[in-house]
């Protein structure tokens, strides 16, 4: 199976865990898109997001003394968009719905943002 | 007062990094992260460089863009209210000049915010005059300044011009 | 026989001149969207569906240019189908078809980097230079009112249903031949104290730097 082959089955069975996931995509840390998931057609844009939120979380989490940056997180009033970043390679980023179990959606997406970074 | 805000922006390896070191007289925040194509560096600007520069009681914000189109999102959000922004071309590069027009068209069609376009990199062996710079980004002559980033005199050289063409 | 397969292995023009012999129907189904049903006949398309709706001329050229890029879909080739019903039938032949979308597709990797940014917003400058050329000078009739007030290659793509890089590509033809132009947002009034104000200072700052230019 080629890495991208595998980095898409990872994605798959993150879905599969969480089938209220809308756009799931992994972005190389400069914002291209590795591999996505979603029915959107908005994955190059969300890579670049994804990478620009998290460049800039990790400036914010520095500059106020928050410690290491955990997570990003954007709240709207539908939905949530949370990353995490898939060690130094890359940054896992996903779409929920406003009502789903929050706590699960982060421990389910940080376990498979280490398994990705075995693959990446 | 109104904080002030100058934008500088233009395509990957222009110099827009460089410039807000030699300007800013605070520790320059900036947001790199490694590059995943092949650029001419390792690193990248993701989200935005930050450098300050005082003026008795002016402030003045400096921010650098990213320089790929992908993230054009930002060079909105950065400009939106911004006093002028700085578009910098390496003279020496005549492949990097379309992906400059391209970003002075979005920044000109989509904010109120004037603009002039810095052209580094002149001492190089062949090199784009800024006023045919200006011709192909189709702004006129004037808005177009050869400067050196590196060196703190030089560097203001745009923003001069800038304020010129505005208090005019 | 079956005829089948994945666009993203075998692609639009390796697939359309095996079948142009054939009589049949192809399905074509994206990853994203619905399916396309193309009826061939005698090298030619005689009638193209998408969902219900046939669909004319330049809708299906539009469809078949969004799918020349190996994108994944899956297709069959049915042999032997006809179509049942057909408002619009079509007499497209798959040759001229193929040359002219792959040409175009060319053109537009020749260019893809200076293609103008899709939400760059352009205006007329002057819409009679577009009646030389007959494909641009039915483009800018379709986006006649888009242009005059201004408008972005997505937003047109959008309101058109064309492809995205198709208007991007057809606006950077027009801005070359001076039909359009970025539109200019006049500078945000009320500047100009301000600014010679910080003119003043940053002279007085970097006193070393001749100021004549």
């Amino acid at each position: 199976m080629s890495k991208q082959e595998q980095l898409e089955a990872i994605l798959s069975e993150l879905k599969g865990a969480l089938p209220e996931l809308k756009e799931i995509i992994v972005a190389s840390p400069d914002g291209l898109p590795v591999v996505q998931l979603g029915e959107g057609g908005i994955a190059a844009r969300l890579a670049a997001m994804a990478a620009t939120a998290h460049g800039l979380g990790k400036r914010i989490a520095t500059t106020t003394h928050l410690g290491d940056l955990v997570e990003i997180v954007i709240r709207g009033n539908q939905a949530y968009f949370i990353a995490y970043a898939i060690g130094e390679k890359g940054i896992l980023g996903l779409t929920t719905p406003a009502g789903s179990n929050l706590g699960l959606v982060r421990l389910e997406a940080q376990e498979y943002a280490r398994k990705l970074a075995e693959t990446l | 007062m109104e904080p002030l805000k100058l934008i500088v922006t233009g395509p990957v390896g222009a110099g827009k990094s460089t410039l807000i070191r030699t300007l800013s007289e605070t520790e320059v925040v900036d947001t790199d992260a490694l590059a995943s194509e092949a650029i001419g560096k390792a690193t990248t600007t993701v989200a935005l460089d930050h450098g300050t520069l005082r003026l008795d009681g002016h402030l003045l914000h400096i921010f650098g863009t990213p320089g790929q189109d992908r993230f054009d999102f930002m060079w909105e959000i950065l400009a939106e209210g911004a006093l002028g922004v700085l578009l910098l071309v390496r003279a020496d590069r005549p492949e990097t000049l379309p992906a400059a027009r391209n970003i002075l068209d979005f920044v000109v069609s989509r904010t109120q915010v004037p603009h002039v376009v810095g052209v580094t990199h002149l001492d190089r062996p062949q090199v784009w005059r800024p006023e045919e710079v200006a011709l192909f980004l189709g702004t006129p002559p004037e808005r177009a300044v050869g400067f050196d980033p590196r060196d703190r005199e030089e560097a203001v050289k745009p923003l001069v011009r800038l304020l010129e063409l505005m208090g005019a | 026989m079956a005829i089948f397969g994945n666009l993203k292995d075998i692609s639009l023009l390796d697939l359309l001149p095996l079948l142009s012999g054939q009589q049949g129907k192809l399905s074509l189904r994206p990853k994203r969207g619905a399916e396309l049903l193309l009826f061939l006949n005698n090298s030619r398309i005689t009638c193209a569906k998408k969902g219900e709706a046939a669909l004319p001329p330049h809708r299906v050229e539009e469809e078949l240019f969004g799918l020349l890029d190996r994108p994944e879909a899956e297709f069959a080739f049915h042999i032997g189908d006809r179509p049942d019903r057909c408002l619009g039938r079509l007499d497209l032949r798959l040759e001229e078809l193929l040359l002219k979308l792959s040409t175009l597709r060319d053109e537009i990797q020749s260019v893809a980097g200076a293609l103008p940014l899709p939400d760059t917003v352009f205006a007329f400058a002057d819409p009679g230079r577009a009646e030389g050329d007959p494909e641009l000078r039915d483009f800018v009739r379709l986006a006649w009112s888009q242009l005059e007030r201004g408008t972005s290659a997505r937003e047109l793509a959008g309101l058109l249903g064309m492809p995205l890089d198709r208007v991007r590509y057809l606006f950077y033809k027009l801005r070359a031949l001076g039909v359009i132009q970025p539109l200019a947002q006049s500078p945000r009034p009320g500047r100009r104290g301000i600014a010679r104000q910080l003119l003043g200072l940053l002279k007085r700052r970097f006193r070393t730097w001749s100021w004549s230019h």
